[in-house]
């Protein structure tokens, strides 16, 4: 059931793009070393944050997400040795753009996050919600519900 | 319409506890294209596949979602589950509701919700899916093993006995690591070299095995079972075939530097083989980058050469040295202004080596002895050389075509050779004796010297030609002197520089009796100055415009004049020349201050309007400036402004082809040195020229060779030494005479001098080793080589280094002498080391009576200086080191300071309960807080924190257990090998627990310290595992690959290849496809992806704008699908 | 630019003699304001060229329908276009080998909505002298009108007057001296909230008719995005989270690559901003990779290479 406009009661909806060598081993820790952090935020597993298409970030944002972040390994320990970096380009003009457009910079996040960072994968994604949760639902580009 | 089971792990409580399981059943089974769900205790379990299997079989299921754990733990598991019953692998999709739902979650409603989300989520994407092969890809039977250390030997000999081919690569000139430079092996304390170098000559010696000693991995290429790998082998400048381990080119090598194999504690020699028992034998040289000196001297002479030799008190051979490039080592040994010594790096730890007196003393000692080994011209040769001039570089110029045997004639414009050496330099600095000594051994090699033969005067460029010269050199100096441009200039009394100088040379009688003004900064005019005080001035003052930091002549001439008297009246300039009837009578001059810098940089003096004053005076010398005197050129040849030659700066070569000029008819006024230098080039050129290969062509083979080799950097304990003073005539004896006021070194001086040289090049190219060696197996002109090997796994077992505990400052090692390593400590007890075994005390070579033993220095450490990891092998080598003072030192009391004492490990727990009740070690529980010098001992504070008590202990010797480090340039490596590595620098392993010797890139393996510290048999074990995992892979004939991995859509794709560079595998290739466009066949270019070397990233699929370029298993489609299922509320 | 017809049409002329396939140009449409594209083919084609002040259409991506010709085309290509020329050829979408440019120099391009405000009764031709433009109309010739009150908006921030390195029909110009745009500066500046709703206001009019994307030489792809069914990138409706993540998605497509012709805005038939997308990511592009904006031929793609100490904001 949709609750946009219900701001009382209401949870966000975060996407969170995670490579599979850092950023989803780095919430798999947080989850075995029991990190709590909120239910809002789901993972889609992508093998590099060099594969997450800037297309599917406003595609989230149009299905409704309230929320996104693209969590890749640090510079240098990318898997594929430059994945990331190419990460860093898309995204530093993405997340520029979006903001010119008009969509609050709170909504979007790229992070890197290691393999050995369950905390700091715990921490983003508090982070991240605090923040959306307080710029409420996301009205700047979705689909008429 | 799919058919799709999902199956919801309740994983016990971890999900259940938090997961309302059957909710999420409920869920699912609404989710379009479910057509089964159910909830299992333990989906993982036989029973839990169990009920996958026979539901796919009754239900024709194509699809399968498991909702449990992370896939990075299960999926393989359930992949093989659905399998079996028919369903390809990669249509089976996971939901990780255990890890990234349960476990983080504390709501359970919550966890339910997002558990929903998640198999949603997941289901969406296995409708996507797409049934995928694993393709096949070959592999190279071949195995390379980086490292050469026991780790790397074990791996190698495992691998090879198996019968596969095996390339081992050492960066050192030997293999054996560090293990080579133990002396025992705790628990059995059996003797390290005895174990390890059998296994060393077994490799060496190993049909199937290839040692590549002496050589680094550059650069790894493709994939598992087919990698190409770039191996520099670095230049030994020793044929390791022909080289028979004799030793005679050590014996002879001046060269001394600290020892890597003795961990510093002992000497080796540039040319050295590490130690006795090294694998290969054969000896290397150790060249850095080209020193400082040989760099900044304008002819190249090799100065570390010479002053090496010296050090050895061989000064013939030095003298040889120095002769190679510089045909007059007594002359510059007197006035060169030797830029050498400015760049020297000694000057950085105290003051530069003295290398122009050292050269002095070398051509001195020698021509005194006579025992030059005389150099014998090539044969001769019949082209005729014609040098004008004979100043510096002319004759330089004559003595290096001599020796190619090209017969020289110089003419000399004055009644004597040497040009400005002779007419420039007065006596009491360069003694013509010593001047017509090294001009009559241009002589002897035949040159001919006509002097009183002006060029423009006596004979014309075109006379030579007829007179058959097939090349000239034209050196004819800057030996016009400038005029100040002031009125009154012409008065008697005044004088240019160049022409006092020259009359001083000529000894035209002088007797100045008066006070002479010198006009000028230059060393013309200290020059002037000093000889002006010898002929009888009263007084000599010294006119500069600019302040003495200014003054262009070399410091140490001014600041000798200054002590014969000479005044300098700074920052004033003259006006004009006071004449009183007919002679000089004084200068009316004007202060300076100093405005902006000008061109050359230096403040540009400024007159102080005004301030005009008087200065009496009987006699004026203008040493302003001097310019080359080229009036013959006469529009032959092209002159440049100052009316200065011009030449091609690399060839000097002139407008007219076959005329060559150099020195400072070319430069302008410049020094002795860079003349000599433009000779030699000049003599280069002209027989390039003469042999008709064009110097233009050439001008490479003249420029300066690169410098190669690694660089030099100074050690950090350098003990400072003053340098050797310079003897001096005394004052009194200088007055009316020019006798020489240098009276050089003596042979005691100079070698100790020599002694202060670092030796920043290592190798000093002297060349003793190549006449040493009877086998004529050294080549210093050795070039690295490169090559690239095909292999098809690959072992790193590249170990570790010992940390630098200097960082411990507390500890005051470097600070004390007796503060050593553990490392250096193993040396000390080696029976082939610098002590050959007995433990002493560095500061006094006496044994100690008390050590004390300091762990965990840099393990175990959270602060920033150390490391938080534990080195493992600490506690037990610091327990052998206790066992072996109180063996080796009767009577010797031992402490250790220690955290904990850990000793897990086969006997290891009774070694160290040995050591400390039967060898009576006492153990100190307890950081050690400070280690000070206290009488001729060291007192260590330390905290007893068993008993709660401070301890002071007074000891002769503290020996640090450092932390084992990965190698400095570990992650350089783990760079161009693709392999993972930790904060420390550590390589990382594919997991903890079931896969320690693997990497997360497949097909290379760990073995030994690279992958964490490790003792030795836990290193060889490793590096038995990782050679069985190598010979696994390489003994199928063909592997696996994942077909995760970019596909192109050729209809979509536009051919621009924005794809191509994002690939880090290069793994995009282009291919033409041929298609018929209305019946017309044409073709166009398509991106095509190279399945053997794509890894699967997806990044090329970003670059692609319309989704031609997708990844399979991961597609657009496929995350698409994720997205709006994971967004829907 | 003043009248090159003549020129042109003997060029065209040449060039159909030595066998080119087509000479793409400009021919008169419905009035003296307005050229509309023309493709030459043979005396009677060559006699309908044009070339003055109103052929502001950038030719150059109707290269693509030439794709596999064994014979040249000609084609007019004043500043702006030649650099759309090298953006198709940098996508290898066109080979250079096959196109003959023909160089028109342009002092810019009269705006026919500011000329007709000025000439209610309508024009017959306008051309562009040193000192502005010279427009006939039924009486005549009128005196020179000040070029900058009537400039065409895109050609005020003129980044190439001339093109380089081909033949020309007249003398080089200089860029017309109005200044850039200043467009995006000043939508930055604006509060978030209105920054939203001014997008969101523009976005909301915009028709998906996709004539922004069939203009830019940029958008070559064989069939794009927006055009598929599977995968569906997005639906066809223009809602407006559609329409912003098609304007967002085509800008960012063309992120750094655009060479700022403005083609996009003079098309878009409910007058978007589209050119205001394009240049803030060119400018980002510039500052963050410190690139030369717009993108020039010989200079690497942005997002197709990486420098080690890119700026890190995601630490």
């Amino acid at each position: 059931m949709s609750q946009v406009g219900t701001a009382a009661g209401w949870e966000p909806t975060i996407v969170a793009f995670c490579c599979n060598w850092c950023s989803y081993a780095g919430a798999d820790l947080a989850g075995i070393s029991r990190l709590a952090y909120p239910a809002s935020l789901r993972i889609i597993r992508v093998p590099c944050s060099g594969r997450v298409n800037p297309h599917f970030v406003l595609r989230a944002f149009q299905r409704g997400a309230d929320g996104v972040l693209v969590a890749g390994c640090h510079p240098g320990d990318c898997h594929y040795t430059t994945g990331n970096y190419f990460t860093r380009r898309r995204y530093l003009l993405m997340q520029r753009l979006l903001e010119y457009a008009g969509v609050n910079p709170g909504r979007f996040e790229v992070k890197w996050i290691s393999g050995s960072e369950g905390p700091k994968f715990a921490q983003a994604a508090r982070e991240i919600t605090a923040r959306v949760r307080a710029l409420g639902p996301n009205r700047e580009m979705r689909d008429e519900a | 319409m799919r058919r799709i089971g999902v199956f919801v792990c309740w994983c016990g409580a971890n999900i259940g506890g938090k997961v309302n399981v059957p909710a999420v059943v409920e869920a699912a089974r609404t989710f379009p294209n479910v057509v089964y769900a159910e909830d299992n205790k333990y989906t993982c379990s036989e029973p839990g596949q169990a009920a996958i299997r026979s539901k796919v079989t009754e239900l024709k299921l194509d699809r399968v979602v498991v909702a449990s754990c992370s896939p990075r733990m299960h999926e393989l598991t359930f992949q093989k589950t659905v399998e079996t019953v028919g369903v390809n692998p990669f249509l089976f999709e996971m939901a990780n509701i255990r890890e990234h739902c349960s476990w983080c979650t504390p709501d359970k409603a919550a966890a339910t919700e997002k558990a929903i989300a998640l198999v949603r989520t997941a289901v969406a994407k296995a409708v996507m899916n797409d049934p995928l092969q694993p393709f096949p890809i070959p592999v190279t039977p071949r195995a390379l093993v980086i490292g050469g250390g026991i780790a790397g030997i074990q791996a190698a000999l495992d691998v090879a006995d198996t019968g596969i081919e095996t390339v081992l690569v050492e960066r050192d000139p030997s293999i054996g690591g560090v293990m080579a430079q133990l002396d025992k092996t705790f628990p059995t304390l059996d003797c390290s070299a005895c174990i390890l170098t059998p296994k060393m000559v077994d490799l060496a010696r190993h049909p199937k095995v290839r040692l590549m000693s002496y050589a680094e991995v550059e650069e790894v290429k493709g994939f598992i079972g087919n990698f190409q790998v770039k191996v520099r082998r670095k230049a030994r400048y020793v044929d390791l075939k022909n080289c028979k381990g004799c030793g005679d080119c050590a014996a002879v090598c001046p060269v001394k530097v600290p020892s890597e194999y003795e961990a510093g504690l002992g000497p080796r020699t540039a040319i050295y083989r590490p130690f006795p028992q090294a694998v290969p034998g054969a000896f290397t040289i150790d060249k850095a980058e080209r020193p400082p000196c040989v760099r900044t001297c304008p002819a190249g002479v090799n100065a570390q050469g010479y002053v090496a030799l010296v050090s050895q008190g061989k000064f013939k051979e030095a003298l040889a040295v120095e002769k190679r490039q510089n045909p007059f080592p007594s002359i510059c040994g007197r006035v060169c202004n030797h830029p050498c010594e400015t760049e020297c790096n000694r000057g950085q730890v105290d003051v530069p080596v003295s290398i122009c007196a050292i050269k002095r003393f070398i051509a001195d000692t020698v021509y005194a002895d006579g025992s030059e080994e005389p150099v014998l011209p090539a044969s001769a040769k019949d082209e005729r050389v014609a040098v004008v001039g004979s100043g510096p570089a002319g004759l330089a110029c004559a003595h290096s075509l001599a020796l190619e045997g090209y017969p020289v004639t110089v003419f000399e414009a004055l009644p004597k050779p040497g040009g400005m050496l002779r007419y420039g330099i007065p006596e009491y600095r360069l003694p013509k004796a010593v001047l017509d000594r090294e001009i009559d051994q241009v002589r002897q090699l035949g040159v001919e010297i006509q002097t009183n033969a002006a060029l423009g005067k006596d004979f014309s460029l075109t006379d030579l030609k007829a007179r058959g010269y097939a090349a000239v050199f034209i050196a004819t100096g800057a030996h016009k002197g400038q005029s100040m441009g002031v009125p009154g200039e012409d008065a008697t009394g005044c004088v240019d520089g160049i022409t006092f100088l020259r009359d001083v040379g000529l000894g035209k009688p002088m007797d100045l009796d008066g006070r002479v003004v010198v006009v000028g900064g230059g060393n013309t005019a200290v020059d002037a100055a000093r000889s002006a005080l010898r002929l009888g001035a009263r007084d000599v003052i010294i006119l500069y415009r600019r302040t003495r930091a200014e003054m262009p002549a070399n410091s140490w001439e001014v600041d000798e004049a200054v002590h014969e008297g000479v005044k300098l009246h700074l920052l004033a300039a003259p006006v004009a020349v006071t004449v009183r009837n007919g002679r000089v009578a004084g200068l009316k001059c004007i202060r300076m201050e100093l405005g902006e810098p000008d061109a050359s940089g230096r403040r540009r003096p400024v007159p102080i309007a005004g301030s005009e004053f008087d200065l009496p005076a009987e006699y004026v010398v203008t040493a302003v400036s001097q310019s080359p005197d080229t009036g013959f050129a006469d529009g032959v040849l092209e002159l440049r402004r100052g009316g200065i030659i011009a030449a091609n700066p690399v060839t000097l070569q002139t407008s007219v082809p076959g005329v060559f000029a150099g020195g400072d008819a070319v430069k302008g006024p410049a020094t002795v040195v860079e003349a000599i230098a433009d000779g030699n080039r000049a003599a280069n050129a002209i027989g390039l020229y003469l042999r008709a290969e064009a110097p233009e062509a050439s001008a490479a083979a003249l420029a300066d060779q690169p410098q190669t080799g690694k660089p030099f950097t100074i050690p950090k304990d350098v003990a400072k030494v003053p340098r050797a003073v310079m003897p001096t005539l005394e004052l009194s004896r200088r007055r009316r005479n020019f006798t020489e006021v240098e009276l050089g070194l003596d042979a005691e001086a100079a070698m100790a001098e020599a002694a202060r040289c670092l030796n920043c090049g290592i190798c000093c190219e002297c060349r003793e080793c190549e006449r040493a060696c009877e086998p004529k197996c050294i080549d210093h002109s050795m070039q690295d080589e490169t090559e690239t090997i095909e292999v098809g796994s690959i072992i790193v077992a590249t170990g570790f280094k010992p940390m630098d505990p200097v960082a411990y400052g507390e500890y005051g090692y470097r600070r004390y002498p007796d503060v050593i390593t553990s490392l250096e400590f193993e040396r000390m007890c080696g029976a082939s080391g610098p002590t050959s075994g007995q433990i002493l005390r560095p500061s006094t070579g006496k044994p100690p009576h008390t050590v004390l033993f300091i762990q965990c220095v840099g393990s175990r450490d959270e602060g920033k200086r150390g490391h938080q990891y534990c080195s493992k092998t600490c506690c037990m080598y610091t327990a052998k080191h206790a066992e072996l003072v109180m063996d080796r030192v009767p009577g010797a009391t031992t402490y250790v300071c220690y955290m904990d004492v850990r000793t897990p490990g086969k006997g290891y727990e009774e070694f160290y309960r040995r050591t400390s009740e039967e060898y009576g070690a006492r153990y100190i529980r307890g950081r050690v807080a400070k280690v000070q010098p206290n009488g001729d001992g060291l007192r260590v504070r330390v905290e007893d924190t068993l008993a709660g008590r401070p301890l002071d202990v007074q000891v002769d010797l503290v020996v640090l257990a450092t932390a084992m480090e990965p190698q400095a340039d570990s992650m350089d490596l783990a760079r161009v090998l693709k392999v993972g590595y930790d904060a420390d620098g550590f390589f990382t392993e594919a997991h903890p627990k079931l896969r320690p010797v693997e990497t997360n890139t497949g097909g290379i393996f760990l073995a030994g310290t690279c992958q964490g510290p490790k003792d030795i048999p836990e290193t060889v074990a490793q590096a038995s595992a990782a050679a069985v995992k190598a010979v696994a892979l390489l003994s199928k004939d063909k592997l696996l690959a994942s077909p995760i991995v970019s596909y192109v859509n050729e209809t979509l794709c536009a051919g621009d290849f924005f794809c191509q560079p994002i690939c880090p595998y290069g793994a995009i290739e282009e291919k033409e496809l041929a298609e018929r466009i209305a019946g017309r066949p044409v073709t166009r270019k398509v991106a095509s992806v190279n399945t053997g070397l794509c890894q699967g990233c997806g990044a090329c699929t970003v670059a692609c704008r319309s989704g031609a370029i997708n990844l399979k298993g991961y597609t657009n489609e496929q995350l698409l699908a994720e997205v709006d299922a994971v967004c829907l509320k | 630019m003043k009248d090159n017809t003549a020129p042109l049409r003997d060029k065209a002329r040449a060039l159909l003699a030595d066998k080119a396939a087509c000479v793409i140009g400009h021919a008169r449409d419905r009035d003296g304001l307005r050229a509309r594209p023309h493709f030459a083919k043979d005396e009677r084609g060559v006699g309908a060229l044009i070339l003055d002040a109103t052929c502001h259409h950038n030719l150059a991506k109707y290269l693509l329908d030439y794709p596999y010709l064994e014979a040249k085309v000609g084609i007019v290509l004043k500043g702006c276009d030649a650099l759309a020329l090298e953006r198709l050829v940098a996508d290898r979408r066109v080979d250079r080998a096959k196109v003959v440019p023909i160089g028109a120099p342009c002092a810019g391009m009269a705006d026919p909505v500011k000329l007709q405000a000025l000439f209610p009764g309508g024009v017959t031709a306008v051309a562009s002298g040193p000192d502005g433009f010279t427009v006939t109309t039924a009486a005549g010739r009128q005196p020179p009108a000040p070029r900058a009150g009537l400039l065409l908006e895109r050609c005020q921030a003129c980044h190439q007057a001339t093109p380089p390195d081909t033949e020309l029909l007249a003398e080089p110009v200089a860029a017309p001296t109005v200044g850039p745009a200043a467009e995006v500066a000043r939508i930055s500046a604006l509060p978030p909230a209105d920054r939203l709703s001014f997008w969101q206001g523009q976005f909301s009019r915009c028709i998906r008719c996709y004539a922004c994307r069939n203009v830019c030489p940029a958008c070559s792809c064989r069939e794009c995005v927006f055009d598929q069914f599977q995968p569906n990138w997005l639906g066809r409706r223009t809602g407006l989270a559609q329409t912003q993540v098609f304007h967002l998605t085509r800008a960012f497509h063309v992120a750094g690559r655009c060479v700022d012709c403005g083609e996009c805005d003079r098309v878009c038939p409910v007058g978007l901003p589209l050119s205001a997308l394009n240049r803030k990511l060119l400018q980002d592009a510039g500052e963050l990779f410190k690139l030369a904006e717009p993108w020039r031929p010989g200079t690497t793609e942005p997002l197709g290479t990486y420098k080690l100490d890119d700026p890190e904001e995601f630490m």
